[in-house]
């Protein structure tokens, strides 16, 4: 890191978001700080060197989530997920209420984005968590910009419907 | 095709990002990148202070996982060999959502409701919701000794947790279907299936499927164990159970254990369909006895020690079909499967 800040410039510009875009994919504080710190440890340790352009760090980074993102997820097994969710499912989510340091209007954005399926959660993640473009997303995805555009108008669309259902 | 008109949606979006630009990631991330680096004989710049925006936030997890609403009927009795098993095509994105349902205590009844054969006493447990029965629907069926609401719904039965002798009171009971990414569909728990899990069902890793753990605790499968221990506390403890997945195809009057095998090593048994991944939870207030970690005294079972513990579940949900919506089957097809369209107006973790 030392003989690289570029490196540290890069984690001060998008270790934010990044924990925002992790947080929203996999709704857990644990989970997201694992994956952050996955993806700057990759990040630094990558023997391809920091691109110069700083949108192409950020791209790369994110490509960098992205995949540990959906390789945390099918590490686990169907046992592993299946008691994490049931210790989840708390009657309200009693664990979540506990949390009083998070603002309750997060909370709520949580609650209904982790129960998107998981495409719409991580247009959600990239377009929410980590403030990417819509051609951003569709180089992350590999979907056109203009899917990407519908279908994260339809994720956001059900978030409000369910963030706001008296509208 | 022209893009949606935005109601109000970039506005929205502003309203989403300004709510989540108050998380912040916790120190520790840092520190941990760094210490990595370290590890590996690189090394921080020296006197490196921490960014200055890196403040303290504790940020919580909110996977909210709550019902898979299932309405209730269509008890097929009488040994036979289900319909065939039209598994619908899994879409390239499928949700694969998590989904639970809650089912209040019904009671404690006397027998086995596997087998009907009479003996010890189990809590039985039915959805209290008053979940409405699609039209044409058959009607819902009458469970003897389980109060669950007039369109029924999933039972689940466990022996009865004794503690020194007397009947500890369960809360209702978690249930959470999954199917997981790469598997495929998976096809509904078909009507009158009744499977059991733990002892004397020829599982060879129980201690897999049968876990206790502390309401309070961690939900790591390393952090369950074989019997109950004491909670910090005075937590809650909680058992999970989980169901074989693997089906034959097969619906007998009876237990229909014989009949389901576990998912493993990334495949079901040839001949065997795949049903979601079933898991349920039931917590019981039981007052430590002793240190957090060390095993709970005097805690038996209905049925005997512990390690006697066979629970069920019995599938009286209305199979229903793909054009009805709120039956199993669509739910399991729109939430599991994604081979139905979900309408914005469905929240498979809140159905």
């Amino acid at each position: 890191v030392a003989e690289n800040p570029r490196f540290e410039d890069a984690y001060r510009e998008h270790v934010a978001s990044l924990y925002r875009f992790c947080l929203l994919q996999t709704g857990s504080h644990a989970d997201a700080e694992d994956l952050v710190a996955d993806v700057f440890t990759s990040a630094f340790s990558a023997t391809t060197p920091l691109p110069d352009d700083p949108d192409a760090v950020r791209r790369w980074l994110y490509r960098i989530a992205r995949n540990a993102a959906i390789d945390r997820f099918r590490r686990r097994g169907t046992r592993t997920r299946l008691l994490e969710a049931l210790g989840r499912t708390t009657e309200r989510s009693a664990h979540i209420e506990d949390e009083a340091e998070l603002r309750a209007e997060v909370r709520e954005v949580m609650r209904v984005v982790s129960a998107l399926p998981q495409r719409a959660r991580e247009l959600i993640a990239m377009r929410i968590g980590a403030g990417l473009s819509y051609a951003e997303i569709a180089a992350a995805t590999g979907m056109s910009e203009r899917a990407v555009t519908l279908a994260t108008h339809r994720a956001l669309k059900t978030v409000r419907t369910r963030l706001r259902p008296q509208e | 095709m022209s893009l949606p008109p935005e109601n109000g949606m970039g506005a929205f979006e502003g309203e989403l990002r300004t709510r989540m630009e108050s998380v912040e990631p916790p120190d520790s991330t840092y520190a941990r990148v760094h210490a990595v680096h370290a590890a590996r004989g690189s090394r921080p710049a020296p006197g490196h202070a921490r960014p200055r925006w890196l403040t303290r936030t504790l940020v919580a997890a909110a996977s909210v996982l709550v019902p898979l609403a299932a309405v209730g009927g269509g008890l097929v009795l009488g040994s036979h060999r289900a319909q065939p098993a039209t598994t619908p095509p899994a879409t390239a994105a499928a949700p694969q959502h998590l989904n639970s349902l809650a089912c209040g205590w019904a009671g404690a009844r006397a027998g086995n409701p596997a087998s009907g054969d009479p003996g010890p006493a189990y809590d039985v447990f039915g959805h209290p919701a008053g979940l409405t029965a699609m039209p044409g629907d058959p009607p819902p069926p009458t469970v003897p000794g389980c109060a669950i609401s007039p369109a029924g719904a999933g039972v689940f039965w466990a022996p009865q947790l004794l503690v020194h002798g007397h009947a500890a009171q369960p809360g209702k009971v978690l249930v959470v279907f999954t199917n997981d990414p790469g598997k495929g569909a998976v096809l509904p728990p078909p009507a009158g299936l009744r499977v059991t899990v733990g002892a004397g069902t020829g599982d060879p890793e129980v201690g897999r499927h049968v876990l206790w753990g502390c309401a309070n605790g961690p939900t790591d499968a390393a952090s369950e164990t074989p019997v109950p221990v004491n909670c910090s506390g005075d937590a809650e403890i909680r058992l999970h159970l989980i169901f074989p997945e693997c089906w034959d195809g097969t619906v007998t009057q009876g237990d229909d254990t014989a009949h389901l095998r576990y998912y493993s090593a990334g495949h079901c048994p040839d001949g065997y369909s795949l049903l979601p991944h079933t898991g349920i939870r039931i917590n019981y207030a039981v007052p430590s006895d002793g240190p957090p970690g060390t095993p709970m005294g005097g805690v038996t079972l209905s049925t005997g020690p512990i390690n006697t513990l066979r629970a069920g579940m019995w599938s009286s949900w209305v199979q229903g079909d793909d054009a009805h919506r709120g039956t199993l089957r669509w739910l399991v097809d729109a939430c599991l499967n994604g081979s139905v369209a979900l309408p914005s107006d469905v929240d498979c973790a809140h159905v």
